[in-house]
């Protein structure tokens, strides 16, 4: 901070003091102080620079290098390019195709037909389908967050899907578990304290409540969801669900310093997976 | 008929502005078609910032070598938390997107700079005969082309404050103090200066401006 002439001013600012798009009364404060402070005045200059439309030859052979580094990584990722084929080739291949993806739909279908067979592999293959939230319940396979504008129906009939967990006899957690993913909080907070309560529930338990209450975005409830998780890791230290969902619940009540220690004890729990990944990006979301 | 195919071509309606296609992206963060378009018009940008901005933070390595890499932090801080930086993305203009790219890119040099000082201090020892003699050959093949220290001392001795009370042009006597500095500390040419849109001035009127204050400082 300058103390004669106010704050520094943010990366944004400056930029925007480039555009031109500051309001008069700010565009006037910030050159009050940009004449004034040789730090913020660098950083104007360093964005000048960086943001100089020309490119130099110098620069231009660098960028090409670049480029050919960047395809060398990406090569393996690409979609290989289009070619022409005679007329009739690409009409056998085009009924090759379909004979083909006929054989192995029907296949999947026999296959999927087989499952599930539990209410436990019901709520996991619902959970393979779709993220329903931030937070993560226990074996929970890792899918990206995708919000989507829609009402984000995953293409399910739940009440079908409530007569196989009745079939199935699922026990209070599972219950819990199939209301969770559905975002019937409440009705699924109401299974899993009974969950809670019955002798022997583990940590999964624990962790899937905390989950419940920290998704109801009721103030009330985040503070119980810290307590659920850290129960959680009192029974099992290594479980990285709870751990995970400990540092989310930090980001939540904005203890930004807790959440960036318990980012990184998750990593050093888990540092490989798409959840590390994610945890990763957090953790760097964070330290700005 | 060229001409015709022409204009035809340029009808397309198709095309999305670069501030839309960013808050788009940031909506749909799965959309493959909306992310080739994005890469197809920013990558040669991120790529053109994160380069600048390890030259003027003066990182030695190659930078083809880490430029890809930090391409890709880049791309991941756009897409963390839900794409919340794309989401959030207010601007309308194409400089607003160049300068939310810059940024960014920015960010993840000065992120890499840190770490990388971090890992050299926790490093490698190095026999104190190596560093007196790498210092010395430092020294003499690092003659800088500028002192700015000695330039901002200068600057520092030219009272700005009397700069700009005396300047006639009332309204914009603190920009034109720091168009003064830009060009004598910074080293940007009035054409630089006059590219950027806060400045509101012609290549032109950056060089009277820049005349009338030397003027004012012999007198």
């Amino acid at each position: 901070m300058n103390r004669d002439y106010g704050e520094c001013l943010t990366d944004e600012t400056l930029t925007e003091y480039l555009e031109g798009g500051l309001d008069p009364a700010v565009k006037a404060a910030s050159e009050v102080h940009l004449v004034a402070c040789e730090d913020c005045r660098s950083q104007l200059a360093f964005f000048m620079h960086v943001l100089r439309a020309e490119v130099t030859p110098e620069e231009a052979n660098e960028l090409e290098r670049i480029g050919a580094k960047w395809d060398n990584k990406t090569a393996n990722k690409r979609i290989p390019e289009r070619r022409s084929f005679p007329r009739f080739v690409v009409a056998l291949t085009a009924i090759a195709a379909v004979l083909v993806i006929g054989l192995l739909s029907a296949w999947i279908i026999r296959t999927r037909s087989a499952e599930p067979k539990s209410a436990r592999e019901v709520v996991q293959l619902l959970l393979m389908q779709t993220r329903p939230f931030e937070s993560r319940m226990a074996e929970q396979p890792y899918r990206p967050i995708v919000r989507t504008r829609g009402s984000g129906d995953p293409g399910v009939s739940f009440p079908l899907l409530a007569g196989e967990m009745t079939r199935f006899s699922a026990n209070s957690h599972e219950m819990g578990r199939f209301y969770l993913l559905q975002k019937e909080f409440e009705r699924a907070i109401s299974y899993l304290e009974i969950a809670e309560r019955e002798t022997g529930a583990g940590a999964a338990v624990h962790n899937d409540l905390g989950v419940a209450y920290l998704e109801t975005g009721d103030r009330l409830a985040l503070d119980k969801a810290g307590e659920e998780f850290l129960h959680a890791l009192q029974q099992d230290k290594s479980f990285a669900a709870a751990a995970f969902n400990l540092a989310l619940f930090y980001e939540h009540t904005n203890a930004t310093s807790q959440a960036q220690v318990q980012w990184k004890r998750y990593l050093e729990l888990d540092s490989k997976s798409d959840w590390a990944m994610e945890a990763r990006g957090r953790l760097q979301g964070l330290s700005h | 008929m060229s001409d015709n195919v022409r204009r035809f071509r340029w009808k397309k309606s198709g095309v999305i502005s670069a501030p839309d296609l960013v808050r788009e992206c940031g909506a749909r963060l799965t959309d493959r078609e909306l992310w080739r378009q994005f890469q197809e018009r920013f990558q040669g940008l991120i790529f053109t910032y994160v380069m600048r901005s390890l030259r003027l933070r003066r990182v030695q390595d190659d930078v083809a070598d880490i430029v890809p890499d930090l391409a890709q932090e880049v791309y991941l801080r756009l897409v963390q938390n839900e794409g919340r930086a794309l989401r959030l993305f207010k601007g309308t203009t194409e400089f607003s997107v160049r300068a939310f790219l810059a940024r960014i890119s920015a960010s993840v040099v000065h992120d890499y700079q840190r770490h990388a000082a971090r890992n050299k201090r926790g490093g490698q020892v190095i026999p104190i005969d190596s560093v007196g003699a790498a210092e010395l050959s430092r020294k003499s093949a690092d003659v800088p082309e500028f002192d700015s220290s000695q330039l901002s001392a200068i600057l520092a001795w030219i009272d700005m404050e009397r700069i700009v009370e005396g300047d006639p042009d009332r309204k914009n006597a603190r920009r034109n103090a720091l168009i003064f500095q830009l060009h004598y500390i910074g080293g940007f040419e009035s054409g630089e200066i006059a590219r950027f849109p806060g400045f509101e001035l012609t290549e032109a009127g950056v060089q009277t401006i820049l005349a009338r204050l030397r003027k004012r400082i012999q007198e």
